[in-house]
């Protein structure tokens, strides 16, 4: 147990460090939401000093962490210059259609990279093992925004996929069955450029492992024992290869989450993407600082799934 | 030794000797450290003389590599001391290629580098302790192969292109380069083919005539150290729990360690009666 | 005595690259009873390993039998498809490997790992897998130990590593167990039960066994019939107090005699015996008799021709110009 402990204290670490971290990064760039209003001659300058006195935003950085920690720790995230609410309730539903988006990018990427990787491995050598290789290397040449940009191409073309948004204009007229159907649809594309990005790494990952295990002398032995082909691989190799899959795991959940800002501001989905976007163009400061911690978080909860992972599947990380 | 007083002084007092040694592990963090507590070392006595042979032997667990590492300076023992010719000798980095100790682990064969040539791994250890010219280390590493039954034109080779055998001998030039006292042999042969055990077993013998050596053996093949040792020292559980010249103890060791350890040896040791 | 197994002019090689195939098993013949066993010995490399490994169509890649058969029980396992060979292995022939420490998964519980082998060839649940494989510990020697099928490998010693990966071989009422140096890795107290308890499996299971060894020792409490294979080649067999008090190839005794009746009261002080030089290179043989640079009674046809087979008595066949 004092393993998982540890794993969750680096983790409270990591999150302190990225406030901070993001906290100085925003002091340290030039300007504030309210600097712009200095150009505009029907506002007079005092009342902009008044307004950057009001929102606290004259404080030095210790101060203003400090004061931003004990609230953040109290649950209140602070207050969106750009949108004049508090900054929970805006994040809280872009964050969980962030989640929507990734989990299921990372599910139907992962579940596609297992069997293509364990397959691939299985048949070293052969023309299908290359024609993977051959098409995880183009995945990887092609930047994901043109990926984003020909899936949106396909969907106009073919009018089989909405584009853009999580829900069509008529959604709130449809029955619950046609609204899930409608949302679902919303859904696929963004989802599938997501998963596009991260799958050649996974499967090359996959491969490599399994292989590495196939060659080793207790997988002989197995065979020897006349273990089916398809238990050989699924029961006997894919545990022993799981450990750097697993590793792997934690941190293609990070790959995801950077790559979903992208993806959801150039296919429109309302995520933390193009809320994270407007913020820091408009210098929002809170909203950039609860949206970056908020990924942080995300990540961090994926790296500790990982490591839980890594506990129960490894023997000898439980004796350690 | 081209001092003979020297010698004779020498051999009054033992070249190695070895007293209250002691060493314990414990595994495990924090407050669960007293709890997987391992005491391979429990106090160890022992003396060996210029020129002897001795063999450790013992059941695995029993603490014969442990002994070795520290005597090689390669492991702090946690208490004891180990004197080498009247003088303390203690732990270091690099104690086990340049002291008077060196030490040849089971896997030496394996464990050169197999991009190096034959020469470089030889004369590796003279240019770690700065000995001679490019040119001298050259000449005493290749003068060492031919005396290990490596042909001149090996020098060259990679070690990669060199039969386990071979790089077994590799291994032992390397070891006798700096020309230490005592050499350690911790399961050295182990896991060769006979008939190479029994040239590198050969080759062994002849060194330590030629060159008064003093070999410490690790083994638990009781027929080689037969034909090996000139005393035996069975370790069980940290301790030396019994210590004889071979002759004497292969006709009948006294500890009950020894005598299971013999049995096991003696179980198809002889051909069928003819 | 009925034939369990026949081998005829078995050839494995191996390919690398474009490079022609190396024959590291050449010309094998060899016969195996039920309930007999057969100890192999040779130096590494020999081609011991290979051979046993082409028995069962588990040769690494590159390696293929060219010619030659493989007559278990009537059928050739050679011919058999993928498929059949699987049913076979494990069940009716199964293999000990060399290290078991290797050979044993080391994130799966050594229960399920016999279960697993039970699973592949009956058709029975899990839950009653792990029961019998509870019971197979039990009788292999773990019999005190109540929670030993929950353990992982890297939990037990190198003695009882190897007695579970024979528990996973005896799992389903083979005729025939492979141990490719099976006690090789252990040490000398743990060698003699290991051997002990494959004698005692033979006798009750009436097991046919092969045993691969670089040291002769080992068989002499054990095999019925050795085996001794140089450069590829069985250059020798017959029965084992036969092979082991005369030998009659050369190398045969060359190899005995660097191994066996080491204790000092009986071996003469002086160097070891040992066969001079290392064994050749399998892709560059030399002409003639693959032996016949480190033989000590080379003739000078050795050098130009290579032996044949030759008969002596019932079962004795060596492979030498001597005895032609």
């Amino acid at each position: 147990m004092s393993y998982l402990a540890r794993r969750l204290g680096h983790a409270i670490l990591v999150l302190l460090g990225v406030s901070i971290l993001t906290f100085a990064l925003l002091k340290l760039a030039p300007g504030d939401y309210f600097a712009g209003m200095r150009l505009n001659p029907q506002i007079s300058p005092q009342t902009v000093t008044a307004l950057r006195h009001a929102y606290g935003l004259n404080r030095s950085l210790p101060v203003t962490y400090l004061r931003w920690l004990r609230s953040a720790l109290r649950g209140d995230l602070g207050y969106s210059f750009a949108y004049n609410t508090p900054v929970w309730p805006l994040l809280r539903s872009r964050a969980s259609n962030t989640l929507i988006l990734s989990l299921l990018a990372m599910a139907g990427a992962w579940l596609v990279a297992i069997p293509l990787g364990v397959w691939a491995a299985a048949h070293r050598g052969a023309s299908l093992d290359r024609a993977t290789s051959a098409g995880t290397t183009l995945l990887l040449a092609l930047p994901d925004v043109l990926i984003a940009l020909g899936l949106l191409a396909f969907a106009l073309r073919t009018g089989w996929f909405p584009t853009g948004g999580m829900a069509s204009v008529a959604a709130q007229a449809m029955g619950p069955a046609a609204r899930v159907r409608d949302f679902v649809l919303h859904l696929i594309l963004p989802a599938a450029a997501l998963a596009a990005g991260v799958l050649p790494i996974l499967v090359r990952h996959v491969r490599s492992a399994m292989l590495d295990v196939l060659d080793s002398p207790y997988l002989l032995a197995a065979r020897g024992h006349g273990i089916p082909r398809a238990r050989l691989l699924f029961r006997h190799a894919l545990p022993a290869a799981a450990n750097p899959l697993i590793s792997l795991f934690g941190v293609s959940l990070g790959t995801l989450l950077s790559g979903s800002l992208l993806i959801e501001v150039v296919m429109s989905w309302p995520g933390l993407g193009p809320l994270l976007l407007e913020a820091i163009l408009e210098r929002d400061a809170y909203v950039v600082v609860a949206a970056v911690l908020l990924s942080a978080v995300f990540l961090v909860a994926g790296n500790f799934v990982a490591d839980v992972l890594l506990y129960a599947a490894d023997p000898r990380i439980r004796a350690e | 030794m081209n001092d003979q007083a020297q010698t004779q002084a020498e051999s009054r007092e033992p070249l190695l000797r070895v007293v209250n040694l002691q060493k314990r592990y414990s595994r495990g963090r924090g407050w669960r450290r007293s709890r997987l507590l391992i005491e391979p070392l429990r106090g160890i006595d022992l003396q060996v003389h210029a020129g002897a042979s001795l063999a450790l032997i013992g059941a695995s667990g029993s603490g014969k590599s442990t002994l070795a590492r520290c005597l090689a300076g390669i492991e702090r023992p946690d208490c004891g001391e180990v004197w080498i010719s009247g003088r303390q000798s203690g732990y270091s980095e690099n104690a086990h290629a340049s002291g008077p100790i060196y030490m040849i682990f089971q896997d030496c064969g394996l464990s050169t580098n197999p991009r190096f040539t034959a020469a470089e791994i030889v004369s590796e250890p003279l240019l770690i302790s700065n000995w001679g010219t490019t040119r001298e280390r050259l000449h005493r590493a290749i003068g060492l192969m031919t005396t290990l039954g490596l042909q001149a034109d090996a020098a060259n080779r990679r070690a990669g292109e060199f039969s386990g055998g071979q790089r077994r001998r590799l291994a032992l030039a390397r070891a006798l380069v700096l020309e230490p006292r005592i050499l350690i042999l911790d399961e050295a042969l182990a896991g060769l083919d006979l008939s190479t055990q029994a040239q590198m077993a050969n080759l062994l013998l002849e060194i330590q005539r030629a060159r008064a050596l003093t070999y410490l053996w690790i083994s638990h093949d009781l027929t080689l150290v037969a034909r090996l040792a000139s005393d035996i020292a069975v370790m069980d559980q940290g301790r030396i729990v019994e210590s004889a010249p071979v002759r004497e103890w292969f006709a009948g060791p006294r500890s009950p360690q020894g005598q299971s350890l013999l049995q096991a040896a003696g179980a198809w040791r002889s051909r069928p009666a003819s | 005595m009925d034939r369990l197994l026949e081998v005829r002019d078995l050839r494995v090689c191996y390919r690398k690259g474009t490079e022609p195939p190396t024959h590291v098993v050449d010309n094998a013949s060899f016969d195996l009873a039920a309930g007999e066993t057969l100890g192999i010995i040779g130096e590494s490399g020999c081609g011991k390993t290979s051979l046993a490994l082409a028995l069962l169509g588990l040769l690494p890649r590159g390696g293929f039998v060219q010619c030659g058969e493989v007559r278990f029980k009537g059928t050739n396992l050679i011919e058999l498809h993928e498929a059949d060979l699987q049913r076979v292995r494990g069940a009716e022939i199964s293999f000990v490997h060399q290290d078991a420490g290797l050979a044993l998964n080391p994130v799966l519980r050594v229960g399920d790992q016999i279960a697993e082998v039970l699973i592949a060839h009956r058709r029975i649940s899990f839950r009653q897998a792990s029961g019998e494989a509870r019971k197979i510990l039990a009788q292999i020697g773990f019999a005190g130990h109540e929670q030993i099928d929950r353990a992982f490998p890297h939990q037990l010693s190198g003695g009882q590593k190897q007695r579970v990966a024979i528990a996973q071989a005896i799992a389903c009422g083979p005729a025939l167990v492979i141990a490719d140096e099976p006690v090789t890795a252990l040490d000398a107290l743990v060698q003699v039960e290991i051997i002990t308890l494959l004698k005692t499996l033979q006798q009750h299971f009436h097991l046919a066994l092969i045993l691969i060894t670089h040291t002769p020792a080992v068989l002499v409490p054990i095999a019925h019939r050795i085996m001794v294979m140089y450069a590829g080649r069985i250059v020798e067999q017959g029965l084992a107090p036969e092979v082991l008090q005369a030998p009659l190839h050369p190398y045969t005794q060359g190899l005995l005699d660097s191994g066996l009746d080491l204790l000092p009261q009986e071996s003469p002080a002086g160097p070891l015996s040992s066969i001079p030089g290392e064994p050749p290179n399998l892709a560059a043989l030399p002409a003639g008799c693959a032996f016949a640079p480190r033989c000590s009674d080379r003739m000078e046809v050795c050098q130009t021709r290579e032996p044949v087979e030759s008969h002596s008595g019932k079962s004795r066949i060596v492979r030498c110009i001597k005895y032609e």
